[in-house]
């Protein structure tokens, strides 16, 4: 194959193609991902490249045989061959047994991942046997002189690649500093982290220099050593980032998450090494030292004119390496890889044009040393701090040099201790049975109301307009708070759905596993509508599959539809002609979905009807589906109504999480606890007999998602006899004691993909957030209940103290709850 | 760049990056996390106060002015009913964090057992003042007004949680009290 484009392309389909395979794979081993992403398809993309992948598999087959043709011949005849027989038996493996369709959390997927990185390998290994004649049969340069000219490039390059990306950077965050509204980023917050920035930058970059400069002499005088000290360096440089940017993101841990980085990180620097060696050798080009081989030889060119090109490219690359993360982005990881493959593409071309040309020792002794001494002698707090926060949200080249420069908190022994306690993997936690009513039997049959739980995943209060009066487009929802409870201080115990539902159909906390087998013993819910039988309409998406029990009986909703394209309409209608057909004359009905119509991964097309529009501040696609939703929701009320049924039911709408929809560059919920994505909207409406019970609902008090299965029981007539710990209790009837409790006590709340923890105190205003994955905390407060903006606030020792306090005696309280210690 | 430079250098940013053990450990506070501290928080959590309390003094003597340690002994003080040392160690707390809701309103409640109204409407004007945009801290101190006939500012500061917060459906009734007594 040509190194002509066509041959580029060739090449990079099939190092994409085995990287993509792999990287499937690896998030597959994931517990957590496996379950929330890969199994109910979250996201579209991913579950075709999984159904083709086979079918696929023959076409990188084929193209790696083109790859291969020009070595049919020669010394790499043999090993090009058995590569290319290998493959094919991957091939015909992945066709026969389908193997990416059958992946699932554990260590077969790692297996897999690390099977699909073997062809890069070899291919890198056949390019380094093709190339290292490049490094062969030369020394370098041990002279003095010409190991300081060697110095000064590199240093030259570090130093212009830091100051490079920080301005390029910069004039983007300005920018987008311009275009929002950032009170702590006027002139000096502004400069601030410009100069932060710039500071950061050059600690990174002088390090490289340093480093690289190191291995160099490590390798002594063989540009051959000097290779592979350098291989070495890079391949433990991509692991690093692999394990930063992927493992701890989807929670690959441990010895698999060593494999998977190692195999990932060794992969990288193998196909970057080998075809850099490849084109000195093809060119007849020799190569003296290792830093060369893996970057460019000195460029005959003009300097200047040379650093032009860098200088040109590093905005637009930028820019465009900050879309393509976009919406699709998990907790910034494809944003801090853009600024990875920037930053390596920038420092990459400077080198190119750096010339070879002595920096004296005190220049880079003091270019060194400034930045060291500055990071030592400033540690940024309170305001300073928050500005440098805002800063980030906006730089994201920045936001990479603070996350990798960020000296570990006092007390990171307390986020090890979160990280142990949360996403539990082994199966030793054993049900506990959780009980509101002991004994429980069945409630009259006249006072047994028609049951509809109807949870829209992704739902934001504030796009809903009985929480927020700028909304003019939820009229049906507007209608229906007037007569019913609004909740207008309502959060979901936690981020994500994964534990969200369950929680919510327990009542209570539980331990942070998915899941606890099996379920039944504490779902709360599922008794209840057993005891007193009811008929339950439920779809069925990969959580009640998992979790409910004799779902063969269901009458299943939405059969047929992938969970992704459980539509609220859809179902609400299927409910509204169940009942019409009589479905609930024979027994009590319990209807259940969580439509995903605003989940960021069906949101992510963006379709808007043309000529709808909405007021500034909406993001339309999202409050577009929000509009269809509610006049959906309108005409099922009025249908329940038409059917005579609407006074005999009770009706939940709520969300099991919030999400984010742009703010500070975030999209969707990961395992974030911020404001927008632990506050969800909680709408009741009561059966008319329990006309009295609707009166003592507190809607201005703090309401949690596990408070509604109390709150169902409760609408049943059940006077609940215990509290389990850890439960919720219900929302109505409200007494003034309970009502002061809400208001006056805290809740923690927890993520469900991560060891991310947040207390809510002073009735819904304020929030402290114990990121143990960042190992950060925020932070938050809004002045009123009315008001919808929450303001970041520094955290001070005090609000530190307490929150962890808090946090750790819910974590062992759960620990305790459910029979387990684990240690930290 | 001679080799001595290169390796000052390469140290120096070793223990930037790899943070070397020893930079910050100078200064670091006392962890709640290690053993006798979690033997404390199990012994509050299960009401063992007595036996709590020597570790947290023992803790206070290594530790004096850590807000965690100031905060078991109050919660230790209350369990025991000792409600001056509690007073004390909240004052502390105070003092040293400045963060109203690590203390409020165990602070004024720990004066109002002991029977001082004075100090306890000090410490509810203290809370209110401290956590400024918390209803429930005005509505606490509104009350402590009314009971000492202080109806005019009982009127002031049930209007600010009401402001802050008017979803209260204690306020009415607290606010009609107010009224009968003048």
């Amino acid at each position: 194959m040509s190194r002509g484009p066509a041959g580029v392309l060739v090449r990079s389909a099939v190092l994409a193609f085995c990287w993509a395979t792999s990287l499937y794979a690896f998030i597959a081993s994931s517990p957590f991902a496996y379950l929330q992403f890969i199994k109910p398809r979250v996201f579209h993309g991913l579950g075709t490249f999984s159904d083709w992948h086979a079918a696929a598999s023959w076409a990188w087959l084929g193209l790696l045989g083109l790859l291969l043709w020009p070595r049919r011949q020669g010394p790499q005849a043999r090993p090009a061959s058995a590569l290319f027989l290998a493959s094919t038996g991957l091939v015909i493996a992945d066709s026969v047994w389908r193997v990416l369709p059958s992946l699932r959390d554990g260590e077969r997927s790692v297996a897999v991942g690390v099977a699909s990185l073997l062809p890069i390998v070899w291919l890198g290994l056949l390019d380094h046997a093709a190339g290292w004649s490049a490094l062969g049969g030369t020394t370098a340069a041990a002279d003095n002189a010409t190991r300081q000219r060697q110095d000064g490039r590199l240093f030259t390059a570090a130093m212009g690649t830091a100051m490079l990306a920080s301005a390029g950077y910069a004039v983007l965050a300005s920018v987008s500093v311009g275009q929002a509204f950032e009170p702590d980023l006027l002139s000096a917050g502004l400069a601030l982290g410009v100069m932060a920035s710039i500071g950061g930058h050059l600690l990174v970059f002088s390090a490289a220099f340093v480093v690289l400069a190191c291995a160099s002499r490590v390798g002594g005088a063989s540009p051959r050593r000097q290779y592979l000290v350098l291989l070495l360096l890079a391949t433990l440089l991509f692991a690093g980032l692999f394990t930063r940017l992927v493992g701890s993101s989807v929670g690959l841990r441990g010895a698999q998450g060593a494999l998977a980085a190692g195999a990932s990180g060794l992969s990288v620097a193998l196909v970057w090494g080998g075809l850099r060696l490849r084109r000195y050798a093809d060119d007849g080009r020799v190569v003296d030292t290792g830093v060369d081989a893996f970057l460019a030889l000195p460029s005959a060119g003009e300097p200047g004119r040379q650093f032009l090109v860098p200088l040109v490219a590093v905005l637009p690359l930028a820019w465009a390496a900050a879309q393509l993360a976009g919406r699709i982005d998990w907790d910034f990881a494809l944003l801090k890889s853009g600024v990875v493959i920037v930053w390596l593409l920038t420092f990459a071309l400077v080198y190119r044009a750096a010339p070879l040309r002595q920096v004296s020792s005190l220049v880079i002794a003091a270019a060194c040393g400034l930045p060291i001494a500055a990071h030592l002698a400033w540690r940024p707090v309170g305001l300073q701090a928050h500005a440098l926060e805002r800063y980030a949200v906006h730089n994201p080249s920045f936001l990479l040099t603070d996350s990798l420069l960020r000296e570990p908190q006092q007390s990171s022994r307390f986020d090890r201790y979160l990280r142990a306690n949360t996403g539990l993997t082994e199966s030793t936690v054993q049900p506990v049975p959780i009980d509101f009513v002991s004994p429980l039997t069945p409630v009259e049959p006249s006072t047994r109301p028609l049951v509809f739980l109807l949870v829209v995943d992704s739902l934001r209060a504030d796009y809903l307009s009985p929480y927020n009066p700028a909304v003019r487009f939820t009229p049906s929802l507007e209608a229906f708070a007037k007569e019913n409870g609004v909740f207008a201080n309502a959060f979901t115990r936690h981020g994500g759905t994964g534990l969200s539902m369950p929680a919510i159909w327990a009542g209570a906390v539980l331990p942070h596993q998915q899941y606890v087998h099996p379920f039944a013993a504490m779902n709360t819910l599922e008794k209840l509508l057993d005891v007193n039988g009811y008929r339950r309409l439920q779809s069925h998406d990969h959580i009640t599959e998992a979790l409910w029990a004799n779902t063969e009986r269901d009458l299943v909703l939405d059969r047929g539809r992938t969970e992704m394209d459980f539509d609220f309409c859809g179902t609400v209608d299927e409910i509204g002609g169940a009942l019409q057909a009589g479905a609930a004359i024979q027994a009590p009905v319990f209807a259940q979905t969580r439509s995903l119509n605003l989940h960021v991964a069906s949101v992510r097309n963006g379709f808007v009807p043309p000529d709808t529009h909405y007021p500034a501040g909406f993001e339309p696609p999202y409050a577009y589906r929000v509009e269809r939703i509610d006049a959906c929701f309108g005409s099922f009320v009025a249908r329940l109504k038409q059917l005579g049924l609407y006074d005999r039911s009770l009706i939940v709408l709520t969300a099991d999480h919030g999400e984010l929809i742009g703010e500070d560059g975030r999209w969707g919920h990961s395992y974030h606890m911020f404001p927008q994505v632990i506050q969800v909207p909680l709408f009741v409406h009561l059966p008319a007999a329990k006309g009295s019970m609707r009166t003592q609902m507190d809607g201005g008090a703090m309401a949690l998602s596990t408070d509604i299965t109390p709150t169902i029981y409760a609408a049943l007539g059940y006077k609940l006899s215990s509290r389990p710990p850890l439960a919720g209790r219900p929302l109505a009837p409200s007494t003034p004691d309970d009502s002061a409790t809400r208001r006056r006590g805290h809740a923690v709340l927890s993520a469900s993909y991560g060891a991310v923890y947040a207390v809510v105190s002073r009735n819904g205003r304020r929030l402290y957030i114990a990121d143990a994955i960042q190992e950060r905390d925020h932070a938050y407060e809004r002045a009123s209940l009315s008001d919808l903006r929450w303001a970041e606030v520094p955290v001070d020792d005090g609000a530190r103290m307490l929150g962890r306090l808090r946090i750790r005696r819910y974590v062992d309280a759960i620990g305790r709850t459910y029979g387990f210690e684990r240690p930290f | 760049m001679r080799r001595s430079l290169l390796a000052l250098l390469f140290v120096a940013y070793a223990a930037v990056f790899v943070r070397l053990p020893g930079w910050s450990d100078s200064d670091a506070p006392f962890d709640p996390l290690e053993p006798r501290g979690r033997e404390v928080e199990r012994a509050i959590e299960t009401g063992q106060f007595a036996a709590a309390l020597p570790i947290a003094q023992d803790l206070l003597a290594a530790h004096a002015d850590d807000a965690t340690v100031l905060f078991w002994l109050a919660e230790i003080h209350r369990g025991l009913g000792r409600h001056d040392d509690e007073a004390a160690a909240l004052e502390r707390i105070l003092l040293l964090t400045r963060h109203a809701e690590v203390v409020c309103p165990a602070l004024p409640e720990a004066y109002a057992h002991l029977g001082d109204a004075t100090r306890a409407l000090d410490g509810y004007e203290r809370c209110a003042a401290a956590g400024a945009t918390d209803a429930e801290r005005w509505f606490d101190l509104a009350t402590a007004d009314a009971a000492a006939g202080r109806a005019a500012a009982a009127e002031q500061a049930f209007a600010t949680s009401r402001t802050i917060d008017p979803t209260n459906p204690r306020l009415p009734a607290a606010s009609g009290a107010t009224e009968a007594r003048r």
